[in-house]
């Protein structure tokens, strides 16, 4: 009995330290507003993004939209693709035959 | 779309070989009082020797245009930053020249005379203008909405970056160096935006009967200079970011 008690006190103990991870912590000394960017890569409009205004790119725009390092490589990954299409019109251009 | 691009080489390397002087001819976008008018005996390669060769040629030439159309279709299907009206229009013109592409390709190979290979492989040419106007401005339009998504989210950047370096100011922190970050960031997204900003609507007004050499010209510009301005802009961004968190 003693043992089965011990267990269910080790099972709260860690359900408990669980919902504290997820809760999340730390970064509150950060100078720089976080907020709660989406997956990288995600496409769609942010959901709940709370504080951060919405993207304003319409459907189909990436969502994250917060001051943050997470926030600028998501950016970057969106230009890094640009620059594809960028070559890919100028490929275009450059392979277009002549006028047909 | 490497095969697509390996087909117009191979295509131009055709048109400059073998079926020069006539299907060539026909592809060249003369106005049409230059254009021979169909029946008359001048179709140098298209003989009745050489009938079966010369529809073959513009039977592929079809073929390519086809592929390239296919692949046009799913890019603009795919682009995740494509305004829907601009998809929409997009989807439109590409649909409308598959359907035109496609009637020829059935209609071309029925042909048994150069009279009409000529008609077909003209109007292949001038009434769709699949290489020199609907890539282009499907390649410009996408490009040009996704720089106009870039620079709206960097816009909207603008005030938390500034209340950023407000609070690190009123924390003590020497923030001279964000501040001209954040000072050159505004004029870039602000640059981005000018530049794009009337790039995809001139793209989707061009018809094939627009066409002229250099005609891609200043769109082309404005979505490289946009291009510029972007990267510049995150650049800042990140010195801003790494200046306030030093």
């Amino acid at each position: 009995m003693h043992r089965v008690r011990t267990l269910a006190v080790a099972t709260l103990a860690l359900g408990t330290g669980v919902t504290l991870a997820a809760c999340g912590g730390g970064n509150a000394s950060s100078v720089v507003r976080t907020t709660q960017p989406p997956a990288a890569g995600s496409t769609g409009s942010p959901a709940g993004s709370g504080s951060t205004a919405a993207s304003p790119a319409g459907p189909g725009s990436s969502a994250s939209s917060g001051f943050d390092a997470r926030t600028l490589d998501q950016i970057d990954a969106d230009l890094g693709a640009l620059d594809n299409e960028l070559q890919q019109a100028t490929n275009d251009l450059n392979n277009a035959q002549g006028d047909s | 779309m490497t095969h697509a691009i390996r087909n117009r080489i191979a295509a131009g390397v055709l048109v400059g070989g073998v079926l020069a002087a006539a299907p060539a001819a026909a592809f060249a976008d003369t106005p049409s009082t230059a254009a021979p008018t169909p029946g008359t005996p001048s179709h140098p390669t298209c003989s009745q020797s050489t009938f079966s060769v010369a529809q073959q040629f513009v039977e592929q030439q079809l073929s390519n245009r086809v592929a390239v159309l296919d692949e046009l279709a799913s890019r603009i299907g795919a682009a995740p930053y494509l305004t829907a009206s601009d998809r929409t229009t997009l989807q439109g013109i590409v649909s409308g020249t598959q359907s035109g592409i496609g009637a020829l390709v059935q209609k071309v190979p029925s042909d048994t005379t150069c009279a009409q290979l000529w008609s077909d492989a003209r109007s292949m040419v001038v009434d769709y203008r699949v290489y020199a106007v609907v890539a282009p401005q499907s390649d410009l339009t996408i490009v040009a909405d996704t720089e106009s998504s870039i620079a709206a989210r960097l816009a909207g950047l603008e005030p938390q970056i500034q209340q950023a370096i407000t609070a690190a100011q009123q924390a003590g922190k020497n923030t001279s160096g964000a501040q001209a970050a954040f000072d050159d960031f505004t004029t870039q997204v602000s640059d981005a935006s000018t530049a794009v900003g009337g790039v995809a609507a001139d793209a989707l007004s061009k018809k094939p009967a627009d066409y002229q050499p250099g005609m891609w010209i200043g769109d082309r510009t404005d979505v490289t200079s946009a291009r510029a301005d972007l990267h510049h802009a995150v650049t800042d961004a990140r010195t801003i970011l790494k200046d306030l968190q030093g």
